[in-house]
């Protein structure tokens, strides 16, 4: 199991299965909602997931599943905890809404099929996903619903709503279930069937989706977020999987064993024509990342995606094992995005996007990390890439990536400034403290991250003796990012790379 | 949307594994408010005795000077 922070819980993944609660493993989630990169890549099912959202769940056993008939659908719930995390995840929901959502294009074959309910909850996590089966001539078909949401101290729980569907599952062809075709259009200027024929047109060798998946949250916002994705079958071989996202844009992801990178001929000719642009070939990348490592590609995930406001945008996502006597274990997961893009002074800029750092805790303290990210600056440097952007969320990352020379987006000076008031209300702190954090708040510049970070007066926090810029920014969420030309970032993060 | 790479083990390890040095930067920025420079130094948890001359030179440096920042420092903080 890896020992992981959960990142932008606010933001995080919703799976597909129900016993998947957000917090981070290495394998990629089957449904995630989109990130700054809007890529897809394939998880360890080999289902379509976006491999940009960094959280990954960590399994956790359901309760239930509990067997339901096709009539039990049409009455209240029965099982108190269940019917508990159902109103708290939508009290407008029901399994009978539920179940229509699923059935909607094919009304009788919801009294053939079968029905299990399956839900989970702890302190910051609930999830509930029915699943269905029902007979196919091509045999048994599963599809299912999920609801899930986080909670946390400083966001309350917002539901968040997937769906998994088979293509012959749908007779009609491409649909959308009613919760969705109405917020469809605050979203997508083209229809679905635009959509899927506009990534034909891109990713014109994928065969036949096999699995498809939505999901949507946000759906309170004016623009609820929403996202599609599916696997597909291209002649290479390597699973592919696809993703339509927010920003317009489209990712494909083709999952490939090292060996195969090597060849150079696995990948289709999309994905090999994007990476061009960038001078290096994802197995000449791997390779640099990778040699004299602790650790070795198990398998990677290549991806590229076009459309959106990114241009020449690629992502690698590793899966790593160790060497020698560790060679069977799984040592994490790194995921990355490149792309250009113009930045706030409208000047062209190559931008590095960290979605996912993940170290199982065997490797901890053997320099892994260190050496990983280390490796991954030597490339951005070989690159000449001029930011590398993140989401620091929960737990160490709002406070670590401060540290580590991470500077404040613009859009979340006011955000951060306004989680650490919040913090300072309820803590007593002494008049001097409370009077230097006024000042660094006042002064809601880029680098305001640093100086609360470094804050190093003892003050108690949840009955526990920290430091105050612990106290202040661990579990604190904001877009940050690096400035490769700034020396002062530099030399912050020499502190802890060097 | 936003995903995060936030990790426990990696930010255990170069936490742990981090060297402490004066945040010359917080300082200065501290300083910029208004702050007094024993303020600062206080909430930094140092004293004057614990840093090194470039940067006991640099607290007697008025905070926006970047000049002379840089000519003490080497780079501009």
């Amino acid at each position: 199991m890896s020992s992981t922070i959960q990142p932008n819980l606010a933001r995080a993944n919703i799976a597909s299965r129900a016993n998947i609660r957000p917090a981070a493993q290495s394998a990629a989630p089957a449904e995630q909602p989109g990130t700054q990169t809007d890529s897809v890549s394939l998880g360890e099912s080999g289902q379509a997931a976006e491999v940009a959202a960094a959280p990954v769940p960590e399994k956790k056993e359901d309760k239930g599943p509990v067997k339901l008939k096709p009539s039990d659908l049409s009455r209240p719930l029965s099982h108190p905890k269940a019917s508990q995390i159902l109103k708290a995840l939508d009290p407008e929901l029901s399994l009978s809404k539920l179940s229509k959502t699923l059935f909607e294009n094919d009304p009788a074959a919801e009294h053939n099929s079968s029905f299990e309910l399956r839900f989970y909850e702890d302190d910051d996590w609930k999830s509930l996903t029915l699943v269905s089966t029902r007979p196919l001539s091509n045999g048994e078909v599963a599809s299912q619903i999920h609801l899930g949401a986080y909670n946390s101290a400083e966001e309350p729980a917002k539901p968040r709503f997937s769906m998994e569907y088979k293509p012959e599952e749908i007779p009609s062809g491409y649909q959308l279930p009613d919760l969705m075709q109405k917020h469809w259009g605050k979203v997508f200027d083209k229809s679905p069937k635009e959509m899927e024929a506009s990534l034909k047109e891109q990713f014109g060798e994928l065969g036949k989706a096999s699995k498809i998946r939505l999901y949507m949250s946000d759906l309170d916002q004016e623009k609820p977020y929403f996202s599609n994705s599916w696997e597909a079958q291209p002649e290479s071989g390597a699973k592919t999987g696809v993703r339509l996202s927010q920003d317009g844009s489209a990712s494909l992801t083709q999952t490939v064993t090292p060996e195969e990178l090597e060849k150079g001929d696995s990948l289709s000719p999309a994905v090999r024509e994007v990476w061009k642009s960038w001078g290096l070939t994802p197995d000449e990348m791997v390779s640099d990342m990778f040699s004299g490592s602790l650790a070795r590609p198990a398998s990677v995930d290549v991806g590229v995606t076009v459309g959106g406001d990114k241009k020449d945008m690629v992502t690698l996502g590793v899966e790593m094992k160790g060497r020698a006597e560790d060679k069977d274990k799984t040592a994490g997961r790194v995921v990355f995005s490149l792309y250009n893009k113009d930045s706030e002074d409208g000047k062209n800029t190559r931008y590095a996007y960290h979605n996912l750092l993940n170290f199982d805790k065997e490797f901890q303290g053997k320099g892994l990390a260190k050496s990983v990210l280390r490796s991954n600056f030597a490339l951005y440097d070989r690159l000449k890439i001029d930011k590398v952007d993140l989401y620091a969320a929960i737990t160490v990352g709002g406070y670590a990536w401060a540290k580590y020379g991470w500077q404040l987006k613009p859009d979340s000076i006011d955000k951060l400034a306004e989680q650490v008031r919040e913090r300072v209300d309820k803590m007593k702190l002494k008049p001097k403290d409370k009077k230097v954090v006024d000042a660094i708040l006042k002064a809601k510049g880029p680098k305001m991250n640093w100086a609360l970070s470094d804050l190093r007066q003892k003050v108690e926090k949840d009955g526990e003796e920290t430091t105050l810029g612990k106290a202040l920014l661990l579990g604190s969420r904001w877009a940050g990012t690096f400035d490769r030309h700034d020396q002062a970032s530099m030399k912050r993060l020499e502190r802890y790379l060097g | 949307m936003d995903s995060s790479p936030d990790d426990t083990a990696l930010h255990e390890e170069l936490l742990a594994g981090g060297r402490e040095e004066f945040p010359v930067e917080s300082f200065l920025l501290m300083r910029r408010t208004g702050l007094t420079i024993e303020e600062c130094l206080d909430a930094l948890g140092y004293k004057v005795s614990d840093l090194s001359f470039q940067h006991r030179a640099a607290l007697a440096v008025e905070p926006n000077d970047e000049e002379q920042l840089k000519a003490l420092l080497g780079y501009v903080p």
